[in-house]
């Protein structure tokens, strides 16, 4: 007769097949939460640790980056003093969102309406991501990069929903003008003298 | 001929209809118009793109590769089986 198995393996595949997978988007909380690499690292091993030593207190069936996500928080907010953003973020939801649609405007004029599907902006948009400020960079890594709910991105920050809405789309139209600009640059405007050579180190394959 | 405010309504509302945000009610009204309205569809087009090249510009299995064998390791000294 074949040996049951043991308890803990069971527990361990479980661990492994739930838990381990959502690594990169506990990584990027730890990021938007320590904003220091080495403290995030630490953290996302605390995260794991944790949950592995407290993983029978996880209900089957429930969201598990949901439930990890809340143990990278608590975790922070327990091990140390959490620093204060002072922002001049404008909050007019409004005022971001007509500036988008003028930005795609200004695109289809300058003929690099179509640029996400022509471009390889890949190298770009990280490069645009990085360089915004981390109240921003924060929202967009964890909604558009990780696919967090604007629910969720608030409970892992701290911060109001309505403050989550404002920095994603102020975020969104500050990297738009960047890749927009970006095109331009790179030649494949309509409106300015055609450069094969730039189109060819851009375009996609 | 589309309704200026109407379509004013609706681009309000397009970076949380792209988010799945919205009440059902409103994503819907939100789906219909788009279906009937060449501008509005336009602007929602240049934003789906947006969002669908910045998803696809991340670029995390390479990187966290060191930070998981790191995690891997402090579980096994845990007493976790490995997979």
């Amino acid at each position: 007769m074949a040996e049951p198995i043991p308890q803990s393996a069971d527990r361990d595949s479980e661990f492994a097949r739930l838990a381990l997978p959502l690594l990169p988007v506990i990584a990027r909380v730890a990021q938007a939460l320590t904003h220091d690499a080495a403290d995030a690292e630490d953290l996302v091993q605390e995260t794991f640790l944790k949950a592995y030593r407290h993983w029978n207190t996880f209900q089957p069936g429930s969201d598990p980056r949901r439930w990890l996500s809340a143990i990278a928080r608590n975790t922070f907010y327990a091990q140390r003093t959490r620093d204060r953003w002072v922002t001049a973020v404008g909050d007019d939801l409004d005022l971001e969102t007509f500036a988008a649609v003028d930005l795609h405007k200004l695109a289809r004029d300058r003929g690099v309406e179509d640029m996400f599907s022509r471009l390889d902006l890949g190298p770009a948009i990280n490069a645009a991501i990085d360089a915004l400020e981390p109240q921003y960079r924060d929202v967009v890594r964890l909604v558009d990069v990780e696919d967090l709910k604007y629910e969720e991105a608030a409970d892992v920050l701290g911060i109001p929903l309505g403050t989550v809405r404002s920095r994603l789309y102020r975020a969104r139209r500050q990297l738009q003008e960047k890749l927009v600009q970006h095109a331009i640059d790179a030649g494949f405007d309509t409106t300015s003298t055609d450069t094969p050579d730039s189109r060819a180190i851009h375009a996609k394959s | 001929m589309q309704n200026p405010e109407v379509c004013r309504e609706i681009v309000r509302q397009l970076w949380p209809y792209l988010d799945g945000a919205l009440p059902d009610e409103l994503q819907v009204s939100v789906s219909e118009h788009l279906s009937m309205c060449t501008n509005c569809r336009s602007h929602y087009d240049f934003q789906a793109a947006f969002l669908d090249a910045v998803r696809a510009s991340a670029n995390l299995g390479d990187q966290f590769e060191p930070l998981r064998a790191r995690v891997l390791a402090a579980l096994a000294a845990e007493g976790m089986s490995l997979p």
